[in-house]
């Protein structure tokens, strides 16, 4: 036995294979039935053994009580909340970000790693150390390079030129200034990403580390225009919001408003605020990594609004300096957006509205409206409601395939009508930018974004922190409300947006929102006709299925012999089961259906002569039908349910054979 | 209706319906003991009757014993009780200078053995092969009992000084155990305030004769077994092993002691033949008194038991 613990305990240790695992797991049931049974023997033995309990089927309530239970547990290593990582404790787990070294089965970076980070900075969070200083540090673009591939160069147009004579070119003495400042664009044709082998790029670097509510979209960078291939900035961005000190070490943003009043910018957002703290890594950026819908921002004492650069509505910078890396930027946010699983937006935040002008209006938006049954809105509205905004939401959700390897073909002219039209998949700055330009024509004032997305399936439940990498760049589409906020619209199926807690109002919302979805489906005739069938069906079956059963029963009963009987008794089963009290096979026949109605013992003790009788012919076959049609009154299916006597009442406490009470000692008779 | 000489015109259920009224009126409030135990007198069995002080043990033992006919005797079982005692001996006669053999009260058709587990298991021995075998054997002779030999043995299980449990083999002899219990209230006021007169006749005759008896006896044996229902029995006594080992699980006779007290059943239900549910109300006096088990571990083995096996029905 010691030897066999020994090597089960070796063979945990060495060998990382599942099969292993799931032997490992046989033995030690095996052995803990056999240590429990060794102790059970050595028990002393009562005067007779106790009654050996076979495997008995677990009751319904037993097996709810295991279902909640794996429910409660799944929930919590899947939520991310702090119930999760509180109970994350309690296992020998320390977190990683899908690296995994053989030797280390306490987890990753552990001990002094986590210290030191000498081995990962990704799986320890930024700490000072070399590793650091030495790593790479992507920006954006390289980001994006890397995860969807370099875009594609743009097309050499020859354009007709007249050639000089030597004597007429004269050398400028001076050249001219090289612009080395790259313009902020994003291009949506792109080649396929290169797949690198070498095994130091399978360990992610570690671009940002969040602590906070998760998901979470950091924006880096917003994008205004598009030719059809190519996102690009405004040139001159007139951005209406600035940061200004609070007082408290906080910056908020500000708005200027068109009537010259400054509001609070989003401080006066409904609701407690949602707390993050982004740590720099390895990303080199200035522009700040802002959660959407940020109310404040604070980077430990940089008070002074002269540190920073609004760079345009929202987008904030460090002035002239790349955010160092270990840098702690603390935010305050509003969770919320528009996203497959959105409730409902608060009533104050309504989409602005902002008609395109006509030479921007493009045809292929207008076909697919027309497809999808969307409506454009008048042009003399100021605001507009969310309803178009969630439709087209929800169709690109569900009738687009999400395809990172997809790439739009570089001779398309619009490589958004191409996906939307033609492929109807690709990755997800095409669903992004689909959705920009459709809620751009419907009216709504739309800009592309492009950052971060952390997922809550990213968090490492040990530290609480989720660490995003290269495979976190992500692009979605932002709407401006009446009140100036951008709110996030993703459009992208299997991302989403974190959403505000839900309180009693949004429940009441939810609820009447449903109520009015039902309402209107069912009053179409297809549904509310299927709707009655069905119920027509369920409030009938049993009577149905009876009557048919009776009639097969009643051509049984021309024949002769034991065919009444066996009919009548085949009925009497079938109507039991209909009537939701089926004889347990354990049970007597005379003991469940004459509980049931007493007029059958006659027909009972007709069945039981020639089923326990030995050839012995006690009644006439007229007899037997005569039981038979007395047995089928009696025993009717209304009676079984709900007749005299409370039948199911009465069986259910057969559901044991009772014992003979004078055989049981005083207080133990059944 | 009493009924001493046997004729044909009479039916048997009429006489046992006669016996059983008689017995009921000896023992107040307690028709299932009286049933039961009158199944067992009819299945040619052997009756343990277990239960308190005061509560009629010896009082049913007597009128079941009276109503047999036949020899009665009665053995009140203490710790100096010798086998000799029970099953007689041999004594030298000085006059006819000869042995002769001097019968003991196993020799007699009812044999009431108060108290049984105060005697020694050396005396309780003695009737091991009288109660299955129906026959003695001392110095070399065997000596037959009576066909209708019974035997009513009751205990207290309250009390356990100066007692002996009863072995296994002893037990397995038994057919069946019964339990009395309190009477209701209502019994109790009637038992009461009855009046001498209503008291059982000790002089009067017994209902039933040698004669008749085994003429009843006859009747519960020629009840139909169908083969489904053998069966039945058989996996019953089979779930009863596995749940209980081998070792301890009803033997074959054990099931031969099921099947006639079933008939036995039967045939006080006025039926020719044996149905499930006669198997399954004598699973508990039948197996209970050989198993062994508390009266709660019992009465989970059995609902286990019953609930394993399917009851055949018609096909």
């Amino acid at each position: 036995m010691s030897i066999t613990v020994f090597l089960v305990t070796f063979s945990t240790i060495v060998v990382e294979h599942p099969g292993a695992w799931a032997a490992e797991t046989i033995y030690a049931i095996a052995a803990a039935g056999l240590l429990v049974s060794n102790s059970r023997r050595s028990l002393p033995q009562p005067h007779m053994p106790l009654p050996q309990r076979q495997f008995a089927v677990p009751r319904p309530t037993q097996l709810a009580a295991c279902l909640l239970v794996v429910a409660v547990v799944a929930w919590i290593g899947r939520s991310t909340d702090r119930t999760g990582q509180a109970f994350a404790g309690f296992m020998p787990l320390s977190g990683g970000d899908s690296w995994a070294f053989p030797w280390a089965h306490d987890g990753v970076g552990d001990g002094e790693q986590l210290v030191a980070a000498t081995e990962s900075p990704e799986a320890t969070g930024p700490v000072d150390s070399d590793l650091f200083i030495t790593s790479e540090e992507p920006s954006l673009y390289d980001m994006f390079n890397d995860l969807y591939g370099e875009p594609e160069p743009p097309r050499r147009q020859m354009s007709p030129a007249v050639a000089l004579p030597s004597e007429s070119v004269t050398e400028p003495e001076t050249k001219p200034a090289e612009s080395n400042h790259a313009g902020r664009q994003f291009s949506t044709l792109r080649r396929p990403p290169r797949r690198r082998q070498s095994p130091d790029d399978l360990a992610a670097r570690s671009l940002v580390a969040v602590s906070g509510p998760l998901p979470v979209h950091l924006r880096l960078e917003v994008l205004h225009s598009f030719d059809g291939h190519v996102w690009r900035t405004d040139d001159t961005p007139s951005p209406a919001t600035q940061l200004v000190h609070s007082g408290d070490g906080w910056m908020h943003w500000r708005r200027e408003q068109t009537t010259g009043e400054a509001t609070a910018g989003h401080a006066a957002a409904a609701g407690r605020p949602d707390h993050h703290e982004v740590v720099i890594g390895t990303l080199r950026s200035e522009t700040l990594p802002l959660p959407t819908r940020t109310r404040g921002l604070q980077i430990d004492r940089i008070e002074q609004p002269s540190f920073y650069e609004v760079v345009d509505d929202e987008v904030a910078a460090l002035r002239n300096v790349a955010v160092p890396a270990s840098t702690v930027i603390a935010f305050e946010s509003s969770a919320g957006g528009l996203d497959g699983s959105t409730r409902s937006l608060p009533a104050d935040l309504l989409p602005a509205m902002r008609r395109l002008p006509p030479d921007e209006q493009t045809h292929w938006p207008q076909l697919i409206f027309r497809r999808w049954g969307i409506e454009t809105a008048a042009s003399d509205l100021k605001s507009l409601s969310w309803e178009p905004a969630q439709e087209v939401v929800a169709r690109l959700r569900q009738e687009y395939l999400l395809d990172p390897e997809a790439r739009v073909p570089p001779s398309c002219d619009h490589a958004v009508e191409h996906f939307l039209t033609v492929s109807r998949r690709g990755p997800d700055y095409l669903f992004a930018s689909a959705a920009t330009l459709l809620l751009r024509e419907l009216g709504y004032t739309t800009r592309l974004a492009e950052g971060l997305w952390i997922s809550a399936a990213d968090r490492d439940l040990l530290t609480g922190r989720a660490v995003a990498d290269g495979g976190s760049g992500h692009l979605w589409c932002e709407v401006q409300t009446t009140t100036g906020e951008w709110i996030p619209v993703e459009a992208t199926p299997h991302y989403s947006l974190r959403q505000p807690p839900w309180t009693w109002r949004s429940i009441g919302q939810a609820v009447a929102t449903g109520f009015i979805a039902m309402a209107t489906w069912l009053v179409q005739p297809v549904p509310s006709g299927l709707l009655l069938i069905m119920a027509v069906v369920a409030a009938t079956w049993r009577t149905l299925t009876d009557r048919l059963l009776t009639v097969l029963w009643r051509l049984a009963l021309l024949r002769s012999g034991r065919c009444p009987l066996r009919a009548t008794w085949r009925l009497l089963e079938w109507r039991a089961w209909l009537a939701g009290c089926p004889r347990p096979p354990h049970v007597t026949a005379r003991r469940w259906y004459v509980a049931a109605c007493d007029e059958a013992g006659g027909f009972i003790t007709a069945v039981e002569e020639r089923a326990y009788g030995i050839g012995r012919e006690c009644r006439a076959p007229e007899d037997h039908r005569q039981l038979a049609r007395a047995a089928e009154g009696a025993v009717s299916l209304a009676a079984l349910r709900s007749g005299h006597g409370r039948p199911h009442r009465r069986l259910r406490r057969l559901t044991l054979p009772r014992l003979a009470a004078a055989s049981m000692p005083e207080g133990f008779r059944t | 209706m009493t009924i001493r000489t046997l004729e044909p015109s009479v039916s048997p259920q009429r006489t046992t319906d006669s016996v059983r009224q008689q017995l009921r009126r000896a023992l107040r409030g307690k028709d299932d003991a009286c049933d039961l135990a009158l199944a067992c007198l009819l299945a040619r069995g052997h009756l343990l009757i277990e239960d308190a002080p005061g509560l009629g043990k010896t009082t049913l033992a007597k009128a079941l014993a009276d109503l047999a006919g036949g020899r009665f005797a009665r053995i009140q079982c203490t710790p100096d009780l010798l086998p000799t005692d029970i099953s007689g001996f041999t004594l030298f006669n000085q006059q006819t200078r000869e042995f002769e053999f001097r019968p003991g009260p196993v020799f007699a058709d009812v044999l009431l053995t108060d108290e049984i587990n105060r005697a020694t298991p050396r005396t309780q021995s003695a009737l091991l092969e009288a109660m299955s075998e129906r026959q003695v054997t001392i110095d070399d002779t065997c000596h037959r009992l009576s066909p209708s030999f019974f035997v009513v043995a009751t205990q207290n299980p309250v009390e356990h000084l100066g007692t002996y449990p009863l072995p296994e083999a002893q037990l397995d002899r038994f057919t069946m155990k019964i339990h009395i219990g309190h009477p209701e209230r209502a019994d109790e006021i009637a038992m009461l305030t009855s009046s001498a007169a209503d008291e059982p006749d000790d002089a009067a005759e017994p209902p039933l004769d040698r004669a008749g008896l085994e003429w009843l006896q006859a009747q519960v044996a020629q009840i139909q077994v169908a083969e489904s229902v053998a069966g039945y029995i058989v996996d019953l006594g089979r779930a009863c092993r596995r749940r209980l080992g081998s070792a301890h699980g009803p033997s074959p006779r054990a099931l031969l002691a099921w099947q006639r007290a079933s008939q036995a059943w039967a045939f006080l239900e006025g039926r020719e033949h044996v149905i499930p549910d006669d198997v399954q109300l004598m699973a508990s006096p039948v197996l209970g008194v050989r198993l062994g088990l508390s009266a709660e571990q019992l009465r989970e083995t059995l609902d286990g038991v019953l609930a394993d096996v399917a009851v055949p029905v018609m096909t």
